[in-house]
């Protein structure tokens, strides 16, 4: 009969101390899920438009710290959140290594483009002054030439809008269709393709 | 001392090719004068018109000073 008592008590107390360390889990684990909610939200909008492809990382990787601490896993919980923390910050640091990235081949682009669509304007302009086409370059291949300028001119608007609006990838990408229209245009016009148009 | 300017100096110096946006971005069209032509014959080439030997002139202002005198190996910029 003792013998009952005694394993029913210790039952009773092996539960406790379970459920005592339980709830000694779930505080951490909770405010460590409050803070890498908190870096994972501060970190999302930029990682999306810098590092899109990592952006869904975060996501998965909250609702899965979310989805343990549920069940009542607060170690893993505690865990997950921890790690996520720390991604968070370590895309921001990469967030802000790529913006200085972008920035910089926008700087360039942006500098050395202009002038190489004011060399093609400038040649447009003259050889639509000219009574005879030189050899090589046929009216078509004219005509071509100046619905390219035209184009370019526009991409490079849109490009210089995009940048001015703080989406340097957009102003990039926009840069980069640029760059091969006016390469296009250069062969065209029998006119020499700089270096950075080649790539 | 400051480096004396060699004032026969032709085509594009250093600074001139890289100056704003980079080397990588110049798209200036260079004709190396050959014997016997003249601005004339150069603009009947790339622009297929001689009477727009000025344009070349123009853009050649800081090494011809007379359209009708440019000298063999003479470096043009072509606009």
């Amino acid at each position: 009969m003792y013998r009952h008592i005694y394993g029913f008590i210790v039952m009773i107390l092996a539960a406790a101390m379970l459920a005592a360390c339980g709830s000694r889990d779930k505080e951490p684990a909770e405010t460590a899920l409050k803070a890498a909610e908190a870096a994972v939200n501060t970190a999302k909008a930029e990682v999306s438009k810098y590092l899109p492809d990592q952006a869904a990382a975060l996501d998965a990787g909250l609702a899965a710290a979310r989805e343990k601490f549920n069940k009542g896993d607060y170690k893993g919980a505690l865990s997950d959140a921890q790690a996520l923390s720390a991604k968070a910050n370590e895309l921001a640091s990469a967030v802000a290594a790529k913006k200085a990235e972008l920035s910089k081949a926008w700087e360039e682009v942006s500098t050395g483009m202009p002038k190489v669509m004011e060399a093609i304007k400038s040649r447009v302009d003259i050889l639509s002054q000219s009574k005879k086409l030189p050899a090589g370059i046929t009216a078509e291949k004219f005509a071509e030439a100046k619905a390219g300028l035209e184009e370019m001119t526009k991409q490079w608007t849109e490009a210089t809008a995009a940048s001015t609006g703080g989406n340097l990838s957009d102003a990039l990408a926009k840069a980069t269709a640029v760059k091969k229209k006016a390469a296009e245009v250069l062969t065209a016009l029998n006119m020499p393709v700089p270096e950075a148009l080649k790539s | 001392m400051a480096e004396k300017k060699d004032p026969w100096a032709i085509g594009p110096t250093t600074d001139e090719k890289q100056g704003e946006g980079g080397a990588a971005f110049d798209a200036t069209q260079w004709h190396e004068v050959k014997k016997g032509e003249t601005l004339w014959k150069i603009a009947e080439q790339y622009y297929g018109d001689g009477n727009l030997y000025s344009k070349i002139f123009d853009a050649n202002r800081d090494v011809l000073k007379d359209p009708n005198r440019i000298n063999v190996g003479q470096k043009l910029r072509i606009p």
